[in-house]
């Protein structure tokens, strides 16, 4: 299998979709790839994958693009198998219905990455805008599997309506953490904002630092020392070891979001 | 020709064994007792699938650097003739057993395609308070008990594997043959993929099929009792004092006759040819089993 490297050109004056760019995956040459037609913010105007990038051949599987492509948007939808590396700024809607493979961006992403993601592995090595794992506007449900590893900070509304998955955040995040969440995990190695896991039913919130819990909508702190908590530390030591560490001992912990009957958890450490 | 290990003749015969199916668990708890003890009432009715429906031990003690949530545990290895009756004995003796025990938590032990519910079935337990975890493509289900919190993982797999391997050994005296028999035991215990199923591991009532009495599937091997001599044809002379059998179940046949040839070699070394008169080993003519051990070829 072969790779492609596509370096940017020049940004155009308009937006793209660029949810037609997953075809590379299964591109076998070069005039293949090229040919890729995606569509613009402008009605009826279409621009080709090689008017917007020189495209080079790759001697491993991987896909690189170089280049700020903050206007292209829905990039690596429904992503399937390959690895996806964009080193430069990304627009809204990364990875959205992801289903394997992993995207990893060497810079800042928009609004709505990893939107309704079903398997696979994105990685932001900067940060990310809002609504990261959740639904599409209009939707009811958020991500249902598969990992988000976000080394910046992140906006609101992450792990909104999650189903299933994992979402790490390593930096700071906005309000409405986990707002609506239906199972899944997300974790905050930062600061984070208000109302976190407002409305949750289900799911493991774990924050590295303290933070204001409802004391409405969740039960009183316990500390507790659960098998559950080190086997999640097993599966975060890669991506945050400091986390995976609070995780093998004892947590504080709250339930809820009891105004919905939920019976998500919220875990954070005893410092 | 005749094999000799220190000095007691081995018979030029062979271990008749059959097609099991089989799974292993793991059991952790807040102690190495806590997780010995459940599984101890775990595997404490599961001698011989002749009415026990499985046959099942501890295989191994785990350190926390081996097990999923990094507490003290044992493996467990349990075999039955069918997957439809490990599939009924195992959430039975894990909702029995394990979920009763104080501390424990359960895992599958093994990888495999085909799988027996433990956490799927005793989830119901929680009564709406239990919490399915999906962590790195495996399930989890909480279920809150008195002292916290009981985690199960949602299923375990099953594997073929072969049930039945053994080997006899035909004593002097009791003394003799129960100290072989030790060694025998205790020389098969530290492997890994092979269990012996009986108490101590080893059986004082080896059977034949069938009985004169309607309806008993197995019944007591005249053959190799002593105190019938001259009643009924042996093979033995009166110079046999006692007989036991090690019965091993494995994962692979090399793990059973790997198990074997060191359980016989243990047992021979330690009680010689004062002690034992000869190495024997169970069958049934070849007729019911496909696995067959011939004993000079496992000590080879």
């Amino acid at each position: 299998m072969n790779g492609w490297e596509l370096t940017l050109i020049a940004p155009p004056e308009f937006e793209l979709d660029a949810s037609a760019m997953s075809a590379i995956e299964s591109c076998t040459n070069e005039k293949e790839t090229c040919g890729i037609s995606l569509r613009s913010s402008r009605p009826g105007y279409e621009l080709l994958v090689g008017d917007l990038f020189k495209v080079r051949y790759r001697a491993d599987d991987r896909i690189v693009m170089t280049g700020d492509v903050k206007f292209m948007h829905q990039l690596g939808f429904a992503w399937s198998r390959r690895t996806l590396l964009i080193e430069g700024d990304v627009g809204l809607g990364l990875g959205t219905q992801m289903q394997g493979g992993s995207i990893q961006v060497l810079g800042q992403v928009m609004d709505f990455a990893g939107c309704q993601m079903r398997g696979g592995v994105i990685r932001i090595s900067g940060d990310a805008g809002n609504f990261l794992g959740g639904p599409r506007p209009g939707r009811r449900s958020g991500m249902s599997g598969g990992r988000v590893v976000v080394t910046g900070n992140v906006g609101h509304h992450p792990g909104h309506c999650m189903r299933r998955g994992t979402i790490v955040m390593l930096g700071d995040c906005g309000d409405g953490m986990a707002t609506d969440m239906v199972a899944g995990t997300i974790v905050a190695g930062g600061n984070v904002g208000e109302l976190v896991g407002a409305g949750m039913r289900r799911g493991t919130v774990v924050l590295a630092r303290a933070s204001e819990i409802d004391p409405v909508c969740f039960t009183s702190p316990r500390d507790v020392s659960l098998s559950i908590s080190r086997i999640l530390a097993n599966d975060l030591v890669l991506d945050a070891p400091e986390i995976a560490k609070v995780l093998n001992g004892p947590v504080r912990r709250w339930l809820g979001d009891r105004s919905v009957g939920g019976l998500g958890e919220i875990l954070a450490t005893l410092r | 020709m005749t094999l000799t290990i220190a000095g007691v003749p081995v018979d030029d015969t062979f271990a008749e064994a059959f097609d099991m199916k089989a799974t292993r668990l793991v059991i952790t708890a807040h102690s190495l007792q806590w997780a010995r003890d459940a599984a101890t009432a775990m595997t404490g009715f599961a001698t011989s699938v002749i009415a026990c429906g499985i046959e099942a031990a501890i295989e191994c003690e785990l350190t926390p650097e081996m097990t999923p949530d990094k507490r003290p545990g044992v493996a467990v290895l349990a075999f039955a003739i069918s997957g439809k009756e490990l599939d009924k004995q195992i959430p039975r003796r894990a909702g029995q057993c394990v979920l009763t025990c104080p501390t424990t938590s359960l895992f599958a032990g093994i990888e495999g395609e085909k799988r027996i519910p433990l956490g799927k079935m005793l989830r119901y337990f929680g009564d709406g308070y239990q919490i399915s975890k999906r962590i790195d493509g495996r399930r989890f289900w909480r279920i809150p008990v008195m002292d916290g919190e009981f985690l199960c993982e949602e299923n375990t797999a099953r594997v073929d594997a072969v049930g039945g391997g053994n080997f006899i050994l035909l004593g002097r005296s009791l003394d003799a043959v129960t100290r072989a028999c030790r060694a025998a035991t205790e020389a098969i215990a530290p492997l890994l993929g092979v269990i012996t199923p009986f108490p101590g591991g080893a059986t004082r009532s080896g059977s034949k099929v069938g009985s004169k009495y309607a309806g008993l599937v197995a019944s007591t091997n005249e053959a190799f009792c002593p105190t019938l001599g001259g009643l009924v044809p042996q093979s033995f002379g009166s110079e046999v004092a006692a007989i036991l059998e090690i019965v091993i179940d494995g994962l692979t046949p090399a793990d059973i006759a790997g198990a074997m040839r060191a359980g016989i070699n243990a047992s021979c070394e330690t009680v010689g040819p004062e002690g034992l008169v000869a190495v024997t080993a169970g069958n049934y003519g070849g007729k019911l089993g496909r696995h067959h051990f011939k004993l000079h070829e496992v000590l080879q």
